[in-house]
């Protein structure tokens, strides 16, 4: 079978396949690693020349244990990019909107109780409309660029912090 | 369990088995892996093959080229370096010496006198 010659449905599932691989190697370094996915993508293709596309793919196995045998064959750990930037993400933005929510909910709530009314207030940098009359209660945020850089900041910091206090534990 | 045992043990001296078989001769993984199954490790996949091989290769173990083929795609083959020779005698050394050790602490079970 020639490169060539492929069909359609195995070239399709290489490139999944590939895809996947790729996805899961996303902490191998850049470059050796697209060295390997060329090697890969030239040999699964000349192994479909002797067995046929699905069996290469099988032979190889799931595309997360092979990324997981070539780390493994790296000798070291290596940083979690996404990981990490998911982690930050977490504590840096998602955290603090609920939070916020929190906040504006309570802050509404409070006026209910009251009987109603509406009030301006200010929480981790955002400004907050809070609306509490008998249509029910309401608030809304508005965050400066000051405080979104003053998150952006933080969230770098943390992630930078993070990712050094990492290589230190992986160097030990 | 005792797959993820064998599984174990073959990781450990795969490298070894994979500088031996490019020792014969210089062949492509997918040939390699045929090699390797032939001689006995029949669940062996090209997934745990290519890892080693690019270990290898990135260790300066082995070297590779690429060899256009007139039937299909181009090929990588790869073939022992001096410093992949020499580990591999080292390598044989620590497994015979390995072998040694079991050998004398682990004896092979004794004949069935029943025959059965």
């Amino acid at each position: 079978m020639r490169t060539d010659s492929l069909t359609v449905t195995d070239r399709i599932r290489r490139e999944a396949w590939l895809a996947r691989f790729g996805f899961a190697m996303r902490d191998y370094p850049a470059r050796p690693y697209r060295q390997i996915a060329r090697d890969l993508r030239r040999e699964v293709t000349a192994d479909a020349g002797e067995c046929g596309m699905r069996a290469a793919l099988r032979d190889l196995g799931r595309p997360a244990s092979l990324a997981d045998r070539h780390l493994a064959e790296l000798g070291r750990p290596r940083p979690r990019w996404l990981d990490g930037a998911l982690a930050a993400g977490v504590l840096v933005f998602f955290i603090p909107a609920l939070c916020l929510i929190a906040y504006g909910a309570g802050a509404a709530d409070t006026l209910a109780s009251r009987g109603g009314g509406a009030a301006r207030l200010s929480f981790l940098g955002t400004a907050l409309h809070v609306v509490s009359d008998s249509d029910g209660l309401a608030f809304e945020g508005t965050m400066s660029v000051a405080a979104l850089v003053a998150f952006a900041l933080t969230f770098a910091a943390l992630f930078a912090t993070a990712a050094r206090v990492w290589r230190l534990w992986a160097a030990r | 369990m005792s797959g993820d045992r064998d599984s174990q043990l073959l990781k450990g001296v795969l490298p070894m088995l994979v500088l031996a078989a490019l020792e014969r001769g210089e062949s492509y993984g997918y040939a390699l892996v045929a090699t390797l199954r032939n001689a006995g490790l029949a669940d062996l996949s090209t997934g745990s093959v290519y890892p080693v091989l690019t270990r290898l290769e990135r260790e300066r173990l082995i070297v590779s080229r690429i060899v256009p083929s007139a039937a299909g795609p181009a090929r990588k083959y790869y073939a022992p370096t001096a410093d992949g020779r020499r580990e591999l005698d080292r390598a044989r050394s620590s497994w015979l010496h390995l072998c040694g050790v079991v050998g004398t602490l682990v004896p092979a079970p004794a004949p069935d006198p029943g025959g059965t």
